[in-house]
Formats: C-alpha cells, structure tokens, sequence
C-alpha cells in the first residue's frame, strides 16, 4: 500500500489460519485415526465378498453351471449403509471435539463433508476397478457379481463412477443430517426427523394410490435406471447437506 | 490491537436461560491481558456454561459477549486464538492421546510439540491407548497437555485435572506458572480446589447460582475478610453493625468473621485485646457462596 498505515481498527488477524486451512484441518481430524476411516470399510469389503465367495463357489461346485442372476445382488449395500452411519458417528463424535479445538461449526461441516467426499470417491473407485475385474474374470469364472452390479456397477465408466459416488454421497449427505439433529435436539429431534421423513413416504404412498399411478412410478424407475433414480436422489441429497448445516450452526456444544 | 491493555473478555449484561433455570444471570465481567483469572464457584454456579459461552460454543439468552474486541461465534479470528480445557470434553471414541496430541499441532498456531511431548513425559501418559482405557487422572492430563502446548492467547481450564493426585497437580501447577513467566498469555482457571492454585491467581472471580458474587485482584480479595477472636462481649461490641460473614462460639470466646477492616480498625481491635486472623480464599469463598439467607438467619439463632 502507498498509502501511510491506518491504526488497525480490528484485532491482529495475521495469526489465523485461512479457511482452506482451518477446513483441510478437520479433512485432517477425521482422518486422524486411520483404521477407523480408511481400513474398516475395506475389512468390512473384504469379508462381505469372502461370504459371497463361499456361497458362490459352494453353488458352482454342486450345479457345475455359471451362476444365474448374481448382477442384481445388494451386497455391497453394506458398504454404503456403513457410509451414512459412519456420517452420523462422525457427526455425533468429532463435532463436540472439534468445537473443543476451537473450530467453528461452519469449517466443521465444510471439513467434514470434504472428508466424506475424499472417502467416497477413494471407495468408487476401488469398487469400480473391481467391477470391471468381475467383468473381465467373467464373474471369476463363475458369473459371479457383486461390484459389478445392475445399480452402480454396470455400463460405462462414467456410469459406474457416476452411480457409486453418487450414492456415497446420498448415504452421507442423510447420515450428515441426522448426525446434526442428534446433535442438536438429541434423541427427541431423530424422531422428529424419522416422523417427518415417514409422512414424506406415505404422502408419496398415497398420492401415488389415489390417482392411480404405481405403474407409471414403476415405469419411470425403470426407465431412469440405476443412474437416473441416483441422479434425482442428488436433489433431495442436497438439500438435507444444507438443512444438516443450518441444524448445526445452531448447536451447542455441551456434555 | 495498537492498545495494549484494552481487555480480551467483556461480558455485558449476559444472561442464559435453560427453561426456567437462569445458568448465568446478568453477568458482567472483563478478563484483562496476561493475567491468571480464577473462576471459582460451586458446582452447578455457572463457571462451565460462561466459559461455553464466551467460547461461542453455547449461545447466549441475552447479553453481550466479546473476546478479542469481537464477537466469538463461528468466528475463526477469535476461536483460533482460544484453547478451552475442560473436564467434560468429548473424543472421538476411537482416538488415542496421540491423535488428539497430532490434532493440537494442526489447530493451535503456537503449538510447542517439544513442550507437548516433555509434557506427556511428566505424566507419564500412555500415548498409543485408546481414550476410553485411560483413568480419569490419564484423560485429565491429556486435556492439560493439550491446554499447555497450545499456548494459546486466551487459554481456559475447566478443572482440568479431576482424577490427578497430588503430585500431577503440582506438576500441573509448575509447568503452567514456568510456561506462563516464559509466554504470558490470559489464562482463565476453574477449579473446586482454591487453596492449592489461590497463590497464582491474579484475579478472582467468583460466581454463584449464575451471578458474579466477587470479582477482585486476587491480593485485594486475600484480605477481603477478617476473623476477629477473644471474649465474646469484646466481639460482639466490635462487630455490631457490620456484614457478619460467619459467627462461631466456644463458652464465653467468639470468632467472628466480617468484611475488610481497615488498618484503623485493625490497630483499634488489636487495643481492645482481640485477636485477628487472616481468611484463606477458600474459606472466604465458601463463606460468600453459602451465605443462603436462610443459613444466616440460623446461625443468627444459634449463637
């Protein structure tokens, strides 16, 4: 600046940190401890794929025929299910710890969503080479499938990228929203919540019955896809990421 | 800040609710720099919910809160420069200490891990046990540690040492007032045992049922009280007319505890043959925070 200095009129700022830091910094507590976030998910993987393994070579060995309709298997359903409740824990655990930092609630959840979304797409991607090692091991010789599924692991790449993220952060951004109410209203706001989201489904339930139209429902999932209902899953994702915010910015932090 | 002695707390009329419970009523207070403020009061007074609050971890009813010349919620300017210590702090379920330690070096801008590390010697904590296995005297020092290295501008303990015996609050105690000579910076300390830290308070502050009963530099308040001692006639004529603080009897002695008493008041006392004894903070404080009217009426009666 040309111009002499001002008296500062503010406090010293030059000692804090920038927000790309502070937020990288909860990236960084999440995963502060490594099995939790980076070796379960593959335990949890890795034994759900040995029960698989077991039930499928047990078929192959009695029928001596490939395997019939293993692409629809729900058996990665697990790993997504422990996503959104690894959400919830996170937000329950780290965010009285985090405010003990003395962290701000707003770099918490952008943190905290960072972190899930570097989790997620470290999880697409190992689930998606694996889906195109079944494939080309034609189902490890057996037409055997589990990550590569109808849902996420199925078509092109972008597809298989696309689908799997895409859910990850469905999983999460639901996980994120209850972990928030919890935190804030505790226990009283879950139900609120599971009340609230059980009107939304009979509301839709109703609606659909009323007028008629299961059979148009049933036709436009299957005309969307795996890809398209996840796509359209994003839009509610997104709003629960912000109602998940606006819950927490809210919170205190207390025993 | 170009004003130096311009304060890192104000509090202003603060006041929180929980339902009909006011936890902090009409509270006003200003914590100056670089100095040890105790912040002493029963349990259940308020000391934890004023320090969540001026740490923008729970939200005042009404009232004004400003550290560092700001207001602290979600306000990283502030919160970086604080580190808040307490007893009931929450980890994450399956963190060790050194995690917890590795997230002290990410969060606190003057973190020492030299000092962290002398630290977790001199307590001899097990670093790579998980949290949850640790005795409440190991948590403790976790939480001291942390509190400690993070050399913090503005630095609360909320009893930080539950659970450690006597020679790890010594320790605790050394390693604060070495560390304090060498990087002063404000310090708020909360605690139940006043004797043990009432020689390195420089300001104390005491709270009770949500409002701030006393709130004094620490050499002012070690002669807020007097107790005056001898026959019970020569008593009773010397203190008729003054807040008594606390009144006791043994045959035809009385001692008597009232407020200050001025040097005139003290050689005028010592004529009449009565004898003066000094009053610990910690009698002190227990004196003003049980003074229940209804405790005073009967002791009135008793005596």
């Amino acid at each position: 600046m040309s111009s002499p200095a001002l008296p500062a009129v503010s406090p010293d700022r030059s000692g804090t940190p920038d927000a790309g830091r502070r937020v990288w910094n909860i990236v960084r507590l999440q995963f502060a401890n490594r099995f939790t976030m980076l070796v379960l998910p593959w335990i949890i993987v890795g034994f759900i794929f040995l029960v698989n393994l077991a039930i499928w070579i047990s078929i192959y060995a009695s029928t001596r025929e490939p395997l019939d309709d293993t692409q629809w298997s729900g058996a990665t359903a697990y790993l997504y299910v422990y996503f959104g409740v690894a959400a919830v824990q996170a937000m329950n655990l780290t965010f009285r710890f985090a405010l003990g930092m003395t962290a701000t609630r707003r770099d918490y959840y952008l943190g905290t969503v960072l972190a899930f979304a570097i989790q997620g797409a470290l999880l697409t991607l190992v689930c998606t080479v694996l889906s195109y090692a079944e494939d080309w091991t034609h189902g490890y010789g057996m037409n055997a499938h589990m990550f590569s599924n109808v849902y996420v692991g199925a078509g092109p790449l972008w597809q298989r990228l696309f689908a799997s993220f895409g859910l990850f952060l469905f999983c999460f951004a639901l996980g994120a929203l209850a972990g928030s109410v919890f935190v804030r209203w505790r226990a009283n706001g879950l139900y609120v919540l599971g009340a609230l989201v059980v009107l939304i489904v009979a509301a839709f339930v109703v609606t659909a019955t009323l007028t008629g139209s299961w059979e148009a429902v049933g036709r436009s999932f299957l005309q969307l896809g795996a890809v398209g209902v996840i796509a359209w899953a994003l839009v509610p994702a997104s709003i629960a990421g912000v109602v998940g915010y606006l819950v927490l910015r809210r919170a205190p932090s207390r025993t | 800040m170009t004003e130096t002695t311009a304060a890192v707390v104000e509090i202003d009329h603060l006041s929180k609710r929980f339902g009909s419970l006011a936890a902090l009523d009409d509270v006003s207070l200003t914590v100056r720099p670089d100095t040890i403020t105790g912040l002493l009061g029963r349990n259940g007074a308020g000391k934890t919910t004023l320090m969540q609050t001026i740490t923008g971890q729970d939200f005042p009813t009404s009232g004004q809160v400003r550290v560092f010349g700001e207001q602290p919620i979600e306000n990283a300017h502030v919160l970086s420069r604080i580190s808040f210590i307490k007893e009931s702090q929450k980890y994450p379920d399956d963190f060790k200490p050194k995690h917890v330690l590795a997230c002290g070096g990410w969060f606190y801008e003057n973190w020492d891990a030299d000092l962290a590390e002398q630290l977790v010697e001199d307590f001899q904590l097990p670093v790579g046990r998980r949290l949850k296995r640790l005795s409440r005297g190991q948590l403790s020092a976790v939480g001291v540690i942390v509190g400690l290295a993070a050399r913090a501008p503005l630095t609360f303990f909320d009893e930080p040492y539950l659970g450690l015996d006597a020679v790890a609050r010594q320790t605790f105690y050394d390693r604060l007032l070495a560390d304090y000579a060498e990087h002063p910076r404000t310090i708020v300390l909360s605690t139940h045992l006043i004797d043990e830290v009432a020689n390195m308070l420089e300001h104390v502050v005491v709270i009770d049922r949500g409002r701030i009963v006393m709130d004094e530099p620490a050499e002012q308040a070690r002669d807020a009280a007097t107790t005056v001692v001898g026959p019970r006639g020569a008593v009773e004529a010397f203190v008729a007319g003054r807040r008594v603080l606390h009144r006791e009897g043994i045959g035809g002695l009385a001692s008597v505890t009232v407020e200050r008493l001025s040097p005139d008041e003290r050689r005028n006392a010592e004529a009449c043959g009565l004898e003066l004894a000094p009053v610990s903070l910690q009698q002190l404080i227990v004196r003003r925070t049980s003074a229940d009217p209804r405790v005073a009426a009967e002791q009135e009666v008793l005596s």
